[in-house]
């Protein structure tokens, strides 16, 4: 069974709540014209929608958002977005959730809409072209939360 | 053209039951269990095309018939007509991953079309998302929403036989509503021109795909302004 139920939003929710900015520094939160801002409202829409699709999200992604944000975080929080991917290969859809907390973040690492084929390990060594130093600490990251439980090497 | 009765080998009937798109109540199932009983049903076969064929001894037929009425379901078609339609579980209390309602669309067509004659036996079917599980690129008339209330048609598939193939994308971005217009308009297109006992590929192959294609003043008015994001917007406005 690999359904939405499948998917930790929490983990994901905890991780972006973190690289938010606040409202102490933005002063007023503009939801969804932030890439964390749609990130977080994509997440809460398919937690209380119960789905996974966001019709036309990824056209929605505000990529002009240009705000800085604490690297480590972002990275943080890529790799636990990246381990809610079901890796669904043909059957990849843009407007899935977890694409569109994939592109928003991958925005605000490297400043561009990074397409994505359908699996993680190809999407990794794309990020390392793009940003390398992102990119390695994601894939170190990603592989070290994505250790199997009952592998205890 | 028929009912969809067949004699087994053995000598029984084997009847098909057709419901909406595969999807029986609790109280139709329980009553279709009786109803096997009750006629000393050999068995019963879940179809690929998602229908029902109970296998009972020929004198329980009208007995087995009004039951099926009954409860709300019909016997199935067979022959050169539309048969019932093969849709997937694509509605918003059902499968996760549809993104427009292909189920309610099915049941929709089957309503309207079942049993309509035609050259050849004429199979649809609907999906509520690309992974396409009722394979709608194998029917004759395949139909797989790509958002809510959009709808892709593909014309022309062929799942079996020696010769397999796909059917061919006729039109983009149709409302239900327009799917319904444009199936009635190339149904009539396929009476028109269609050889006795043509499968309508074959008759795409001999009059090209563009002669089913409809005019674009048939079902321009029924399609949507683009506002299938409304809902996210309207969420996000609110949070």
């Amino acid at each position: 069974m690999s359904d939405r139920s499948e998917i930790n939003f929490n983990g994901i929710k905890a991780k972006i709540e973190d690289v938010c900015l606040t409202e102490s520094e933005c002063e007023q939160c503009s939801k969804i014209k932030c890439l964390l801002g749609f990130a977080k409202v994509g997440i809460r829409y398919a937690l209380e929608k119960n789905t996974y699709n966001i019709p036309q999200g990824e056209k929605l992604v505000p990529l002009s958002d240009a705000k800085l944000y604490s690297q480590h975080e972002v990275v943080e929080a890529l790799a636990e977005t990246l381990l809610q991917c079901k890796n669904c290969r043909d059957n990849h859809e843009e407007d899935c959730v977890i694409n569109i907390t994939r592109l928003c973040l991958e925005a605000i690492l490297t400043g561009e809409p990074m397409p994505y084929h359908g699996n993680i390990l190809i999407h990794l060594v794309d990020l390392s072209k793009i940003n390398p130093e992102a990119g390695v600490q994601v894939t170190a990251l990603y592989r070290q939360k994505n250790i199997p439980k009952n592998n205890t090497a | 053209m028929g009912k969809a009765i067949f004699r087994q080998r053995c000598g029984v009937l084997g009847v098909g039951i057709v419901s909406g798109c595969g999807v029986v109540t609790p109280k139709q199932l329980i009553g279709l269990g009786f109803l096997a009983e009750k006629t000393g049903a050999h068995g019963c076969k879940m179809t690929t095309r998602q229908t029902l064929v109970m296998l009972i001894p020929e004198e329980k037929l009208p007995a087995l018939e009004a039951g099926v009425t009954e409860l709300g379901l019909r016997i199935g078609v067979f022959g050169n007509v539309v048969r019932n339609v093969k849709g997937c579980p694509g509605h918003e209390d059902f499968c996760p991953r549809t993104v427009g309602d292909a189920y309610s669309l099915g049941v929709k067509l089957q309503e309207r079309f079942m049993n309509e004659s035609v050259p050849k036996d004429f199979k649809i079917s609907t999906a509520g998302c690309h992974r396409s599980c009722t394979d709608p690129l194998c029917a004759d008339f395949g139909v797989i929403a790509r958002a809510r209330d959009d709808f892709d048609i593909f014309l022309g598939g062929r799942g079996g036989g020696r010769k397999p193939r796909h059917g061919q994308l006729l039109l983009q971005g149709m409302t239900a509503e327009a799917v319904e217009i444009v199936l009635a308009y190339l149904l009539d297109r396929y009476r028109e021109v269609g050889e006795a006992g043509e499968r309508i590929y074959a008759t795409i192959d001999r009059v090209g795909l563009s002669y089913f294609r409809p005019p674009h003043s048939l079902y321009s008015h029924l399609l949507n302004k683009d506002d299938s994001n409304a809902d996210f917007l309207a969420f996000a406005n609110e949070v």
